[in-house]
């Protein structure tokens, strides 16, 4: 049985459909992508698998379980954490409080959650910023503590926005090694994506959505080369 | 309940909502030009019926003819206190603005109260009525609602037809793009709070002749005015020219088959169910915040 | 809590409590019952206001319904407002769900939030107007006079409610202290409710304890003003005024902190009740044109209000439950 299942989903705003029955399923440990023009529905997806959108057809079954319509709140607690396309964090908190917080909605238990949180900052190579206030960070910082924060939650499934956006090549060689390594610690990765490049080295599969509809799935090194993908992107460079 | 007492409550609520609507009006604009949450604005109303009933009481003129020198110290007092308190609050988050607004009122009220006391004034002006069969309608009231009419009307067409109207409009819309065009944006902002702040100068004027003045007398039509705006769309001209008659009319009819006091609170469920299922109101586009 | 901040602790408690042994007149004990009520409300006000970050300008309903019900329950069936006082904070409860619950669950926030318990305190003073057969309307209610009598939560000298009320005052702190977690939560809804409910924390759920809780202990200070005051009206219980005392000193003081509301009444409350000593009956409300004033300053120039700028210049380091805001 497939981790998460998709299930015909939909989702309109007004007369517009954002989303039109889309299909797919997610495996157990491993990191699938999801690429397409700009407005082709992957954030709307993401926010129908999180909560923060209600489908107006279709399921959502993760675990076997139907989540379709439960609130964010509640997804976070079934084993799925997202990240967001504009980073989001506790502003004007500190680091340090931003994950430990998140470790607490698990832990329950203060003093395990300040350790979790010191560990978690360890791994995401923030601890000599962790007393740092959350909006004084750069942009890769602010990406590491999007992906901290998600990690505090210990999601069996994690979903990430566009968590390349904005960042330079050596840069998105940082995150891509920190995404490899929460897949390896036992996490499902789902990954919406522009930056090509940083698709084809991380997942071994690509779900490619155009106008809210699924227009193709299968492996990576063959969608990038599929004509009616690169039709979709017509006028959008391919960084090898 | 017969149709004469219909018909009066009908007449009442009239008459009350004209009174409304020049306060509501003058809420709004500065609502939709300023985007600033204004609480104080029912303290306006309190200042410009004391105005009135100073200009009066110490140079024994006529309320209705000081009406112009009453509009024309509030414009200034609007204007005074946009540049002193307001300016600096129109970048601040809303909630800012509504508890620094608050807190005028807070200050407004009390000064009041410290230099003219909490007594109930009222000017020695002979009332009348008009008899239509057996409904009366008071004659001050009435003086009122055409007032008010008449301000709606040329304040409308001041909105719509003169170039200063449709800069204020314009920046209504989009003060960056009316700031690229070449509008004068705070000069603007300035205006209309103080044409705001004139606005309820006119209702202050023409209330005088109807209501007692004390220090406490805006608070309820502040709030009013802000159920108003809400129920007819956060900006709208229009909403808050019908809002105004619509709450008029609820008050009036619950006034009349209960008491004035559930009359206020009905107001404030409609509201509240306003805010719950409709908070965009009856002609508002996109809610704020 | 630490060894070393008991030390700091214990004596002072011990002092606060030693206060009454000195001869004093007697405004100057009615100030610092004044002082510590207001704290008190403040800090109640301040779970809901600073901590979860919904501004209730409304929160005088809480207040007010505990006081008349506490009423009801001493003229109806004898029971006496020590009890009452409980009652009446259930009933506040009650009414903050169903205040609370419409509003938490429809996503009303910040302004709207604001106007809509404006709203429903307004409807509150209007209801119990008009039921002037039971509550007496406008001119009020008299709590019936019975001499000394600890049963009944009447004393005629003031010391035993200057003791009430710093009990209440230092309890309240107590248990709010010891609520961490919940008040870990209530920051992080504050700071970012997408944030919030992305890692986990069902946002209905904790507004709703923050304002059941906020509430509870509003209801109780009402019940306790009404003892202390022996009079209470409709404008006093619900009225726009109270609830913008309440939300004022909180901010005014601080209302990222616990102790922040505390101090805004320490300054405030004296100034109060200063200007009410010296300008006389005729001047009442006079203390609001300065407590308007200062709010406006605080709001604009010092955001995190007195406690905040204190911690500032001091560079205090942070502790984890504290945020800083506007740096």
């Amino acid at each position: 049985m497939a981790l998460l299942e998709i299930k015909n989903v939909s989702k309109r705003f007004g007369g517009l459909w954002a989303l039109r029955n889309v299909s797919f399923e997610v495996e157990e440990g491993e990191i699938i992508g999801i690429i397409g023009p700009n407005g082709a529905g992957k954030t709307t997806l993401f926010n129908c698998i999180t909560g923060f959108y209600k489908p107006d057809t279709g399921r959502i079954v993760f675990r076997g379980e139907d989540i379709t319509g439960l609130p964010p709140y509640a997804i976070c607690k079934k084993g799925i954490t997202r990240t967001f396309q504009l980073t989001k964090a506790f502003n004007n908190l500190t680091v340090f409080d931003n994950v430990r917080i998140a470790a607490l909605t698990k832990l329950k238990d203060m003093k395990e959650a300040e350790k979790e949180a010191l560990n978690i900052l360890e791994i995401l190579g923030l601890s000599d910023k962790k007393y740092e206030i959350a909006g004084n960070l750069t942009v890769l910082e602010r990406k590491r503590l999007e992906l901290a924060r998600a990690l505090a939650t210990k999601p069996k499934l994690l979903l990430l926005d566009e968590v390349m956006a904005g960042l330079k090549p050596a840069e998105i060689d940082e995150i891509l090694e920190v995404v490899r390594d929460i897949n390896k610690r036992g996490v499902t990765i789902i990954i919406v994506e522009h930056v090509i490049r940083a698709i084809m080295n991380v997942c071994k599969r690509v779900v490619v959505l155009d106008y809210g509809k699924k227009i193709a799935e299968g492996p990576s090194n063959e969608i990038v080369k599929d004509p009616r993908v690169v039709k979709a992107y017509l006028g959008e460079e391919y960084v090898a | 309940m017969n149709p004469t007492m219909i018909a009066q409550m009908i007449i009442n609520g009239i008459l009350i909502g004209g009174i409304y609507a020049v306060i509501s009006i003058g809420l709004n604009i500065i609502f939709g030009v300023l985007k600033v949450i204004n609480f104080a604005h029912g303290e306006f109303l309190m200042l410009s019926m004391y105005a009135s009933y100073w200009l009066c009481a110490l140079y024994g003129l006529n309320p209705y003819i000081a009406l112009p020198l009453t509009t024309a110290i509030m414009f200034v007092f609007g204007v005074a206190l946009e540049r002193i308190l307001i300016k600096p609050l129109l970048k601040a988050p809303p909630i800012n603005q509504l508890l620094s607004t608050a807190a005028l009122m807070l200050v407004l009220q009390n000064v009041a109260l410290v230099l003219w006391h909490a007594d109930y004034r009222s000017l020695t002006i002979k009332t009348f009525s008009i008899r239509l069969g057996d409904i009366y309608i008071s004659g001050h009231r009435l003086i009122a609602l055409i007032g008010a009419l008449a301000t709606t009307l040329l304040f409308y067409y001041f909105l719509m037809k003169t170039d200063t109207g449709r800069r204020i409009r314009a920046v209504a819309q989009d003060p960056e793009v009316s700031s690229i065009l070449g509008i004068n944006v705070p000069l603007i902002q300035t205006l209309t709070f103080g044409l705001g702040a004139a606005l309820a100068g006119i209702a202050g004027a023409l209330m005088i002749s109807i209501y007692f003045v004390y220090p406490t007398v805006g608070t309820s039509f502040g709030l009013m005015a802000w159920i108003i705006i809400v129920l007819g769309g956060l900006g709208s001209f229009i909403g808050a020219f019908v809002g105004s008659f619509i709450i008029g009319l609820i008050e009036s009819i619950a006034a009349t088959i209960w008491s004035l006091e559930l009359a206020k609170a009905i107001a404030f469920i409609v509201f509240l169910l306003v805010l719950f299922f409709k908070p965009t109101g009856l002609f508002g586009e996109k809610a704020r915040v | 809590m630490d060894l070393k901040s008991l030390k700091i602790y214990i004596p002072l408690i011990a002092i606060l409590f030693l206060i009454p042994l000195i001869p004093m007149p007697g405004y100057v004990m009615h100030t610092l019952i004044l002082v510590f009520l207001w704290a008190y409300l403040a800090t109640a006000w301040n779970i809901l206001g600073g901590f979860a970050g919904q501004l209730s300008l409304g929160h005088a309903a809480f207040f007010g319904i505990a006081a008349y019900t506490s009423y009801f329950m001493l003229t109806w069936y004898n029971i006496s407002p020590w009890i009452g006082m409980f009652i009446g904070g259930i009933a506040a409860v009650a009414l903050s769900i169903i205040i609370g619950y419409p509003c938490f669950r429809f996503g009303i926030r910040e302004v709207y939030f604001a106007l809509a318990t404006i709203a429903f305190a307004e409807i509150m003073k209007d209801i119990f107007i008009y039921l002037r057969d039971i509550t007496g309307g406008s001119l009020g209610i008299w709590l019936p006079h019975l001499g000394t009598n600890p049963l009944y939560f009447q004393f005629e000298e003031k010391w035993p409610y200057y003791y009430v009320i710093v009990t209440m005052w230092l309890v309240s702190l107590i248990i709010f202290k010891g609520m961490k977690r919940l008040r870990e939560y209530l920051i992080a809804i504050r700071e970012d409710e997408d944030v919030a409910a992305s890692i986990g924390i069902n946002i209905t759920k904790y507004k709703l304890l923050a304002l059941a809780i906020s509430s509870f202990f509003t209801g109780l200070g009402g019940v306790f003003y009404f003892q202390y005051f022996r009079y209470i009206n409709p404008h006093i219980a619900f009225g726009l005024e109270t609830s913008l005392e309440m939300a004022l000193i909180a901010i005014f003081g601080g209302m990222y902190s616990l102790w922040g509301p505390t101090i805004g009444s320490m300054i405030l409350t004296p100034i109060a009740e200063y200007l009410r000593i010296t300008l006389g009956g005729t001047y009442a409300g006079s203390h609001l044109i300065i407590y308007g004033v200062l709010l406006i300053l605080v709001i604009r120039f010092l955001p995190k209000g007195v406690y905040g700028f204190y911690e500032r210049i001091t560079l205090r380091k942070l502790t984890s439950t504290v945020a800083r805001k506007g740096e």
